[in-house]
């Protein structure tokens, strides 16, 4: 056993994680029987480094208890050091059968097996088949979205180069052209021979003639360089997209997890649990008023700026937001404006945090749908009363 | 604000009781935490002051604000907010005197802290 | 009888009164009555009893006898004008002898006039046997009957003398008799004579023979004497003598017995010197001994003088000889004594000073048992205060926090118990000196006024501080010790007030100068408290090393009792003096007077800046003490600002205080004071917090406690536009996570060789985020040196094999050949050595740091010597 550990590739697509290797020595023989691209993995202190290393696409947790298993995948999730489409496997004692059951409702883990005592082998063989086989799904899939987005990145690319290109070839044919007149105009002063007429030429030239053509080339610069923003900024959704093609699994479960941990059961959370998005940057303030909220019971998600918080509206819905008034990047009143306007948040009550000496800022700002606001730094009673307030409770 | 300003209190640990609930450990994370934001903003503040940045001395005095009166640093939180109104007119060696008031200010909630829990 | 009888009666006159018919017919006259007897007679009566006189050619003997009224005169015819018994009369009366006569019948008495002169009895008066022997002395009474009836019943001579008072003297009087029979009469006759002169000769001889004979005896002298006759020379000796020699009687004379005495080893020095004697005339005087038939040795000492007959021969001589035996023996014994005595002495001279050497040896192993323990014992408790220091800035549980604490203050009490022993130590063996150096004493007392005045603050303490030193001038001396003097009183003073229930906490200090001659001046600081003070006998026990005032205030406020012991023995070796004053829970003073030397080198004396001081309202005590010291650095002009006074903006000066108490009426010109460049506010402490939250935009400073050197600094500070970095840098809870995980470049080389220090260092090294290779002696320290690029060594300096110093030297002499910079040399001592700085940088060494090693000292050296690449 020990030997094949030894020779395993650096980069293996199943991984046990266990305790003591005897505990699992059923199981690595019959995962070695079905495939040579695994490794067996003694949990120790540097796991968490271990184990992003190796980048396992099939991770069977065997830790001593199904608790301590939990809490490890927790930690590896928390900290992104998963793959993005991994498939996560709960191997368990026959008395903890249930619990891990629970989980797998939940979608905590892809599935779940009975090792101590190990009987249905087959089924093992059966799940880390069905695991293998989603994650080269997965993988193909994202790899040809990845793709896509990246032939659509290379087309944009060229679309601004050609939009430059063109802008450079429209700004050297109206020089030329200047030069032309110019010419022309040179030419038609030195065959006129009357100096009144020279005269009148050269002031119809510059009064005239080259303020056109500047405006011309002013029109002609802008509007191009207005299309070459558009496909920047169509460049940004673009890797924006990618970014977020990369991310829901994590966050979905990290959320999940965030939800289960924060009750005492794992699993039995509220499943309509009111969830507040609490925009501050000072962290500290940011934590008190968080700890208060989650005390009653509410579900809250802490971003530090305006930007940070519109990313949020765009793809979660909130039943409240908690926002200050003034934000490093993007203050309360435009963050507010910008929620009003797009993603799910548009009916969102928005209460905002304030110093005392901003009353006119909170009035002005009200005309934009404020739903209440909270004197810094208040008494929990009356952040309570107005957060209860403003989310209909 | 209508009280005297020398009744204001280093640190009014009331308010933070209100704020969070009365649990010790809980307060006196929030009061580390504190402190080890202001040693930074400090520095930021003071680094502001020597190259004349006022909007941002403004904006990291705001920002301290915050957590000074949410933690009872009620002395604190007046010269911050001293600050930022100076900021505005620019006023130099008015901000220079607060800023010295304040390093004052934190070192003694800093002992008021290590006092308190001997 | 009377008609026969011829009488004459005379009166007292001696006139004739009647005459008998017997004396008529005697003398043949009738007609005799009223004529004078002695012109009648021819004759002289008046002091005689009888005469003879003449009458018609006939010579008649008179006896006169006392009447009553006069006198009778019996005559007798007499042939001759001779009288033999007048001649008789006048040769007793001459000889003065008194006659009597007794009647052994009649037990009559007469007494002769010199009698009763003798007996002190008045003429006429009629005495008694009786009346007589009561006049006698009373222990010689009974000599008179005895020889009285003895002489008359058997003829025993009656003569013996005895004693009688007369005249208030004692006198000796002769009595002689004999009896006379005339028929069936019997009497007695005798004379009596005053004999007290050789009665007391006599006696007085008797005496002095008797005392002689004493003495001779008691002496045990014995005499001898020799005499020439002819060409032999007679010996002759006493009894005594011949007792002392132990010779028989028939001895005496024989001289040879005498000479086969004398002990052969005397014998012939004893005879030539007798026989040069004899012959010269010299004076003998010999000591010598004998052996007496019985064996028994004696020692004699004998001396004589030679005489001369009238022809000028030596013809005797006589001596003494005296038994000295005992006087030998008891000079002997004395000796033996005396010697005894000596070697007595003498041991227990060499064994005092025995003693003494072992006590000083004592003395010594104890001070370098003192010192040796005070040193091993810092070694590991620099270890657990390093370690302590660590663990404090970890994040810790409360509890745990407070145990940390608890460690870390009695580690810290302990190494400062253990360098004031070694202090104690080191002055006690004279081993201390004191360093001469040039010196800022208002640098100085700021220092240690700041030292304090947080600490006073924060315990309700009102600290002031008063200088008066207009005439100073920059001084010589042990800075350091001075300070430490001034640290630990002013420590004690602030110890000492802190006390609950103390209603007025105020310690002053005032600094004064004087100059005591060209060479030299005088600083007197007295630091005064309204702490709990002393009684008379805790002063007297103040200075003593470990007595601390009372056991109770050991418990009650810590400290070894040593401080205030050093601080004499330190004060003293500057020929300086503490005085203490105290009065129980009133309060103490302690005045500290040093002499320092004066630095007659050439100082230039900067000129003063220009200051505008505008005093608002009145000005109070302190206020008007911070003029003084503002006045004392600057050219002052003073503005006083009552009514309402423009306050002059367009000044000239750049620098601008402003003293006041009165809140409003600052706040009054509060809009015309914000303009004034550097601008600083001093007020009473008491309204410090007052002023400063009310005037946040302006520098508000308490004007006690206030140096002049404090009120420089802060003048100076006022006038800097930017602020330090530095001055903010407080540090906040470290957090546990700071701990960094980029690479590790070990680019800093610890040379050590006690692991445990290795690993503390090491440690405290990686908490400030640099990482280090460690060395455990110089040799392999100079071999990682060589082998590696490194920013920074840190080195041990007393190390096996190879020591820092040493190591230090080889990198410096290599750095030099192969011309690299040279690297940063830290030492990390433990010794506290005078010189021992001096050593570490003569050697080639950058600074230094000292055990206990604390985070915040590496963190100094590493901001100092760490050069970060860019």
């Amino acid at each position: 056993m020990a030997s094949i550990n030894r020779i395993a590739k650096r980069h293996p697509a199943v991984l046990v994680l266990t305790h003591r290797e005897d505990d699992v020595q059923g199981v690595t023989q019959l995962i070695s029987e079905q495939t040579n691209d695994f490794r067996c993995l003694v949990v120790r202190k540097t796991a968490l480094d271990d184990i992003e290393q190796l980048a396992p696409k099939v991770i069977l947790f065997a830790l001593s208890d199904v608790k301590k298993s939990i809490c490890l995948y927790n930690m590896l999730i928390k900290e992104q050091r998963l793959v993005k489409n991994h498939y996560s496997v709960l191997l368990c004692s026959n008395k903890e059968s249930g619990l891990a059951f629970k989980c797998c409702l939940k979608n905590l883990f892809d599935s779940y097996f009975v090792y101590q005592p190990l009987y249905e082998k087959f089924r093992l063989q059966l799940i880390v088949y069905e695991g293998l086989k989603q994650c080269t799904d997965s993988n193909t899939y994202l790899d040809s979205l990845d793709s896509i987005v990246q032939n659509q990145n290379e087309e944009l690319n060229s679309l601004i180069e050609m939009g430059l290109s063109y802008k450079a070839s429209v700004v050297e044919e109206i020089s030329k052209s200047r030069d032309e007149v110019n010419t022309i105009n040179q030419d038609l002063l030195e065959k006129l021979p009357d100096s009144m007429h020279k005269e009148l030429l050269s002031e119809l030239n510059e009064s005239h003639i080259q303020p056109l053509l500047s405006a011309l080339e002013e029109s002609l610069s802008s509007k191009l360089l207005g299309l070459v923003d558009g496909l920047k900024q169509s460049q940004d959704l673009n890797s924006l997209l990618m970014k977020q093609l990369q991310q829901p699994i994590k966050e979905k479960q990290a959320s999940e997890l965030q939800g289960g941990a924060s009750s005492d059961g794992f699993l039995d959370t509220s499943p309509n649990q009111q969830s507040i998005l609490l925009v501050e940057d000072n962290h500290i303030y940011r934590e008190m008023i968080s700890d208060v909220l989650t005390n009653v019971g509410y579900e809250i998600e802490q971003v530090d700026d305006g930007l940070a918080a519109i990313k949020k509206i765009k793809l979660t819905q909130y039943d409240l937001i908690v926002m200050d008034l003034f934000l490093p990047n993007l203050d309360g009143l435009n963050t507010t404006k910008h929620i009003r306007n797009v993603g799910k948040n548009i009916k969102t009550p928005v209460v905002a945090l304030t110093g005392n000496k901003n009353k006119q800022l909170v009035k002005k700002w009200a005309e934009h749908g404020l739903d209440g606001y909270i004197l810094k730094p208040s008494t929990k009673q009356e952040i309570l009363a107005v957060v209860n307030k403003a989310i209909g409770n | 604000m209508n009280t005297q300003p020398d009744e204001l209190k280093t640190l009014n640990r009331n308010t933070i009781i209100d704020l969070v609930g009365d649990e010790p450990d809980k307060i006196q994370k929030f009061h580390t935490e504190f402190l080890a934001q202001a040693a930074t903003v400090l520095k930021t503040i003071v680094q502001s002051f020597n190259i004349n940045d006022f909007g941002e001395l403004k904006s990291q005095a705001h920002f301290l604000k915050t957590s000074a009166r949410a933690v009872g640093a009620e002395r604190s939180a007046y010269f911050l907010e001293t600050i930022e109104r100076y900021s505005l007119t620019k006023n130099k060696s008015a901000i220079k005197q607060i800023i010295i008031k304040l390093n004052g200010e934190f070192i003694a909630i800093k002992k008021e802290l290590t006092n308190g829990e001997h | 009888m009377e008609g026969s009888i011829p009488f004459l009666v005379t009166d007292k006159a001696l006139l004739i009164k009647s005459i008998s018919p017997a004396a008529i017919e005697l003398l043949g006259c009738k007609d005799v009555l009223g004529l004078s007897i002695q012109a009648l007679l021819n004759l002289e009566l008046d002091k005689v009893d009888s005469a003879i006189g003449c009458y018609k050619n006939r010579y008649f003997k008179l006896y006169k006898y006392s009447t009553a009224s006069g006198y009778s005169f019996v005559l007798q015819r007499s042939n001759t004008v001779f009288d033999e018994g007048s001649f008789l009369a006048d040769a007793i009366n001459s000889a003065n002898i008194g006659l009597w006569r007794y009647n052994l019948e009649s037990k009559h008495v007469y007494l002769s006039d010199i009698t009763k002169e003798f007996l002190g009895v008045a003429q006429g008066v009629q005495v008694t046997w009786r009346q007589l022997l009561c006049l006698v002395h009373k222990d010689d009474r009974a000599l008179f009957p005895l020889f009285f009836e003895n002489h008359a019943q058997f003829g025993v001579p009656l003569q013996f003398e005895f004693r009688l008072k007369s005249a208030g003297q004692k006198r000796w009087f002769a009595l002689k008799g004999s009896l006379a029979k005339r028929g069936a009469l019997q009497w007695i006759n005798g004379t009596l004579q005053d004999c007290t002169i050789e009665k007391n000769t006599v006696i007085a001889l008797n005496d002095a023979d008797e005392s002689k004979q004493l003495a001779i005896e008691a002496g045990k002298i014995g005499t001898w004497r020799a005499t020439k006759s002819g060409n032999l020379w007679r010996w002759k000796w006493d009894m005594l003598a011949n007792t002392i020699f132990k010779l028989e009687p028939k001895d005496i004379g024989d001289l040879n017995k005498w000479v086969e005495l004398l002990h052969p080893e005397d014998r012939p020095k004893v005879l030539s010197a007798l026989d040069e004697s004899l012959k010269t005339g010299v004076e003998f005087k010999q000591h010598y001994r004998s052996i007496l038939k019985n064996g028994d040795v004696i020692y004699v000492f004998a001396q004589g003088r030679v005489g001369k007959n009238y022809k000028g021969e030596h013809c005797r001589i006589d001596g003494v000889c005296i038994d000295q035996t005992e006087v030998h023996k008891a000079q002997q014994a004395l000796k033996e004594l005396n010697t005894e005595l000596e070697t007595r002495v003498n041991d227990r001279t060499a064994e005092l000073h025995k003693t003494l050497q072992k006590a000083e040896r004592a003395n010594k192993v104890k001070s370098e048992f003192l010192s040796m323990i005070s040193h091993e014992l810092r070694t590991p408790l620099n270890g657990i205060i390093g370690a302590l220091d660590l663990l404090t800035h970890c994040t810790l549980a409360n509890e745990s926090k407070d145990l940390v604490y608890t460690a870390s203050t009695s580690a810290n009490h302990l190494i400062t118990i253990l360098n004031d022993l070694l202090d104690l130590n080191k002055i006690e063996a004279g081993k201390l000196e004191l360093e001469t150096v040039v010196f800022d004493l208002p640098v100085m007392l700021s220092e240690v006024v700041c030292t304090f005045s947080a600490s006073a603050r924060e315990k309700g303490i009102s600290l002031n501080v008063y200088e008066e030193l207009k005439l100073l001038q920059p001084l010589k001396g042990d800075e350091n010790r001075f300070r430490q003097i001034l640290l630990n009183i002013l420590g004690n003073a602030i110890k000492f007030t802190n006390t609950e229930g103390l209603e007025q906490k105020r310690i002053t200090l005032n600094v004064q100068f004087k100059q005591l001659n060209i060479y030299q001046g005088e600083v007197t600081i007295r630091i005064a408290d309204t702490g709990v003070g002393m009684s008379k006998e805790t002063i007297n026990k103040l200075f003593t090393p470990f007595t601390q005032a009372e056991k109770s205030t050991t418990r009650k406020f810590g400290g070894t009792g040593l401080g205030l012991s050093i601080c004499g023995k330190l004060i003293d070796l500057m020929g300086g003096q503490i005085i203490v004053e105290s009065e129980l829970h009133k309060g103490s003073a302690f005045t500290i007077k040093a002499p320092f030397w004066l630095d007659i080198s050439e100082h230039e004396q900067a000129a003063k800046l220009p200051l505008i001081c505008y005093v608002i309202g009145e000005l109070s005590f302190d206020n008007a003490h911070l003029l003084t010291l503002a006045q004392s650095l600057y050219d002052v002009t003073l503005i006083e600002l009552k009514g309402e006074g423009e306050v002059n903006i367009e000044s000239t000066a750049s620098l601008h205080l402003v003293l006041s108490c009165e809140l409003e009426a600052v706040q009054f010109r509060l809009p015309q004071l914000e303009l004034l460049p550097n601008l600083i506010v001093y007020t009473d402490a008491s309204l410090h917090s007052l002023f400063d939250l009310s005037f946040v935009q302006l520098a508000i400073y308490p004007n006690q406690p206030m140096t002049a050197h404090q009120l420089d600094l802060q003048i100076q500070a006022q006038q800097q536009e930017q602020l330090d970095m530095d001055d903010f840098a407080f540090e906040a809870e470290p957090q546990a996570q700071i701990v960094e995980k980029d690479i590790c470049i070990h680019d800093i080389l610890l040379v050590e060789d006690n692991p445990f220090n290795q690993k503390l260092i090491k440690n405290q090294l990686e908490k400030l985020g640099f990482h280090c290779d460690v060395a455990s002696n110089g040799a392999e320290g100079f071999n990682y040196w060589h082998s590696h690029q490194y920013k920074l060594i840190l080195t041990d300096c007393h190390m096996p094999e190879v020591d820092g110093y040493e190591m230090t030297k080889q990198i410096r002499t290599e750095e030099a050949k192969s011309e690299q910079p040279p690297v940063p040399i830290i030492a990390v001592t433990g010794a506290v050595m005078q010189g021992e700085k001096d050593m570490c940088t003569s050697i080639g060494m950058n600074d230094f740091l000292c055990k206990p090693v604390r985070l915040t000292d590496i963190k100094l050296i590493m901001e100092r010597w760490y050069e970060h690449s860019a």
